[in-house]
């Protein structure tokens, strides 16, 4: 007798829970997320040289060994190059159906297995950019998608004011919204942890860090702004998820929404990480759906009432995404008191699922506050000796910054303690050898290169870069094609694991 | 067949369990025998149990790396938490050697540059200058703090450490202007990094530094404080207050 109001409760919480959404605002998410995605394999084909070749910059043998729990991926050491070339068109041409609406879901599956592969390959550059790509794609495998919208809707073969008036299962669109929660939660509150953001000096480190866009614009005249700036950040981001309780069309849902939507924009502009910032700033899509429903269902006209789809999700797929959402939880809960033991499990169970995430965004920013530049002469035999910037030997982007990272006493990644050395040899030669590689024109025949770098933190104690160091990252002789390295000292026949 | 999704998944999920297994054998197990002496080897005193338990560890590493054919560096690892082992155990003569030889594993896989080899070396000088062997400690310092000061730069505790070391070796042997010289430059450093540094290296360091601050060589301890021993201790403090208040 007494379980029945309990069960009506739970019966209350699962319909609330599924109540209906406009399946209108679910497909622009996907027509968004279908484009980002589209753009991603783009940057992942210009990117193809540097990283995902076996000539670039990562010996991905040796990543393999340090990241043993990479191995699993459609990549493997020694695949031709049309192979690669091969998977990553297929993950493009997922993300052309997720766009289209053409099976949009087979489109996502494909284009998030190759995406998932293409991470596990190229590890050691991994960032909070592909792992957003890898959550949209997998939302998209849940999603309510495919209804309105699609390429019949374009071409003319369905009505766009008929699609205007159609509702889905508002399941999944919840079930998102908790992971948007658990999101900003974990980004916003363990920033509290970082004594820079407590400081309110984090932002402004951040900005001048080299993978930031506006790095060197930022001098310490502007910290009293970037303090606002600091705290701001602080205090919204935890605060964000917040404005999913509140009721359509309330004045502060929008201000919220605003708010949002500029936070996101900025920090591509100013710090980069596009791809994130971008799949946020969709999520909106989601955010609003009733209000965005109720205008395209207003611009549409006539009388109709809402139509209900007969969408039913896959049978498990609400229990897999609720387990997916617990084991989420669980694996932010790093540095948490008790529940911190449980966090590496999780971890794995989700990078095993092919969803792993980690949000706790820039709250590593007192570990991460290096700086590096450097000064690159090139003596070609019986010529002048001239410089060339930074950037032609190390990419001036987040992975850029990334890959520099193993050269300094930072690791973006966990390499176990001694096998740094190993990494950073690797990064060394395999730098020098692009280099020659891609400047033939411009080195000539023979001669040497000194990498000279300027290594720093920025923190409270050093502010504007003053105090960076020099350092002699390397030097090496070259002929045609052909590396030799002088310093450091680089064993010849240097084994891998 | 699209209700079979979610049971394709969890298979395609549950199959990769036993190739993670056979994949991380070594390399998680490794870790987690060297992590388990290296918890132990980093208490300031150790008993026999935990001496016997570390020792397991290095044993059971060492032979997990033999099984695997691994060629890495991580053998020099092993070798170097041997040697501090071997020190905690009051072996310095093998503590030294087994040091001395971890550091020519790390040149070897590494090269002659290796930060590693580098550390290594001061390591050894520190334990030399700690049996007394001053003019031995001062030429590794010499040696190798340049390569770690590099690398880690200049304000990294153990760079600054390894500055005073070598200062308190020279003092010892009476080469107070070129001690001098050395402290001069570091010492707004080492107060700054005092938070991180045991209590014995502050008490020695401020005697050195209390016999060239007699001799006016240096400055006098800052903020009224009587000698540098206390000057260094009440920086400890002040460091340890600040990161319980921030705490």
């Amino acid at each position: 007798m007494e379980t029945e109001p309990q069960n009506s409760k739970l019966q209350q919480l699962k319909d609330r829970f599924s109540s209906p959404v406009a399946a209108a605002p679910v497909d622009l998410f996907r027509i968004g997320a279908g484009l980002l995605v589209i753009v991603y394999y783009i940057r992942l084909f210009l990117e193809f040289p540097l990283y995902t070749s076996e000539n670039g910059i990562l010996d991905h043998e040796l990543h393999r060994e340090i990241f043993w729990f990479s191995k699993l991926t459609l990549f493997y050491p020694g695949s031709p190059a049309f192979y690669k070339w091969g998977l990553l068109l297929t993950g493009f041409a997922g993300a052309l159906m997720l766009f289209a609406g053409w099976r949009p879901k087979l489109g996502a599956a494909v284009s998030w297995i190759i995406a998932v592969s293409v991470h596990r390959w190229n590890f050691a550059v991994i960032n909070l950019d592909d792992s957003s790509i890898t959550l949209l794609l997998w939302w998209c495998l849940f999603l309510p998608i495919g209804n309105t919208f699609t390429y019949k809707t374009f071409t003319g073969r369905s009505d766009w004011r008929r699609e205007a008036h159609l509702t889905v299962d508002g399941f999944f669109v919840r079930a998102y919204f908790c992971n948007l929660f658990i999101y900003y939660l974990t980004a916003g509150l363990t920033k509290l942890t970082s004594a820079l953001w407590r400081e309110g000096l984090a932002l402004y480190v951040v900005l001048n860090l080299p993978l930031a866009r506006t790095k060197g614009l930022w001098s310490p005249d502007h910290i009293t702004m970037l303090w606002f700036g600091n705290h701001l950040t602080t205090i919204l981001e935890p605060l964000f998820p917040f404005i999913l309780f509140l009721p359509k069309g309330h004045p502060v849902k929008y201000l919220g929404g605003i708010t949002w939507f500029f936070f996101h924009l900025a920090i591509p502009i100013t710090i980069g990480v596009p791809y994130a910032n971008c799949g946020l700033i969709l999520a909106l899509l989601l955010v609003f759906h009733g209000e965005i429903g109720d205008h395209l269902r207003k611009r549409a006209g006539g009388a109709e009432q809402p139509r209900r789809l007969n969408w039913k999700a896959p049978r498990g797929t609400r229990s897999l995404i609720v387990a997916y959402l617990l084991t989420l939880t669980l694996a932010m809960q790093k540095n948490v008191p008790v529940l911190d033991a449980v966090w590496e499990p999780a971890m794995a169970t989700l990078y095993l699922g092919g969803v792993a995430q980690e949000y706790h965004l820039f709250d590593w920013i007192d570990r991460f506050n290096w700086t590096i530049e450097h000064d690159i002469e090139v003596s070609p035999d019986g010529k002048e000796p001239f410089m060339v910037t930074s950037d032609e030997m190390f990419e001036k982007s987040v992975r850029g910054f990334i890959v520099q990272s193993y050269l300094l006493p930072m690791r973006w990644m966990r390499v176990p303690r001694p096998l740094t050395g190993e990494m950073r040899n690797g990064i060394l030669k395999r730098s020098a050898q692009r280099f020659v590689e891609t400047h033939r024109e411009l080195l000539g025949d023979e001669g040497a290169v000194v990498v000279t770098s300027r290594v720093g933190r920025l923190d409270h104690d050093d502010l504007s870069g003053e105090q960076l160091w020099p350092v002699n990252l390397m030097k090496f002789r070259y002929r045609g094609e052909n590396v030799e390295f002088l310093h450091p000292h680089i064993p010849e026949n240097e084994a891998h694991p | 067949m699209r209700d079979r999704w979610v049971t394709v998944y969890l298979v395609l999920v549950v199959i990769q369990i036993p190739l993670y297994f056979v994949l991380g054998k070594y390399p998680l197990s490794f870790d987690f025998a060297t992590k388990d002496a290296e918890t132990v080897l980093r208490r300031p005193i150790i008993n026999e149990a935990d001496r016997e338990r570390a020792r397991t560890s290095l044993d059971e590493a060492e032979s997990l790396l033999k099984a695997s054919g691994d060629r890495s560096s991580r053998d020099a690892r092993i070798e170097m938490d041997r040697g501090i082992l071997a020190w905690k155990e009051g072996d310095s003569e093998q503590a030294i050697e087994r040091l001395e030889k971890a550091r020519e594993m790390f040149m070897e896989k590494h090269g002659a540059d290796s930060f590693h080899a580098a550390a290594l070396d001061l390591r050894v000088g520190e334990l030399l200058y700690l049996k007394r062997r001053y003019g031995e400690a001062i030429s590794r310092f010499r040696r190798s703090s340049e390569p770690v000061r590099e690398y880690l730069g200049p304000r990294d505790q153990f760079s600054v450490r390894m500055i005073f070391r070598e200062v308190s070796a020279l003092v010892a042997l009476g080469r107070n202007g070129e001690a001098a010289e050395l402290a001069h430059e570091n010492l707004a450093l080492l107060l700054k990094v005092a938070g991180e540094q045991d209590d014995a290296f502050l008490q020695m360091t401020g005697g050195s530094l209390n016999i060239l601050s007699l001799q006016g060589l240096i400055r006098k301890p800052p903020g009224g404080a009587k000698s540098w021993k206390s000057a260094l201790t009440e920086a400890k403090k002040e460091a340890r207050d600040l990161e319980d208040h921030q705490i």
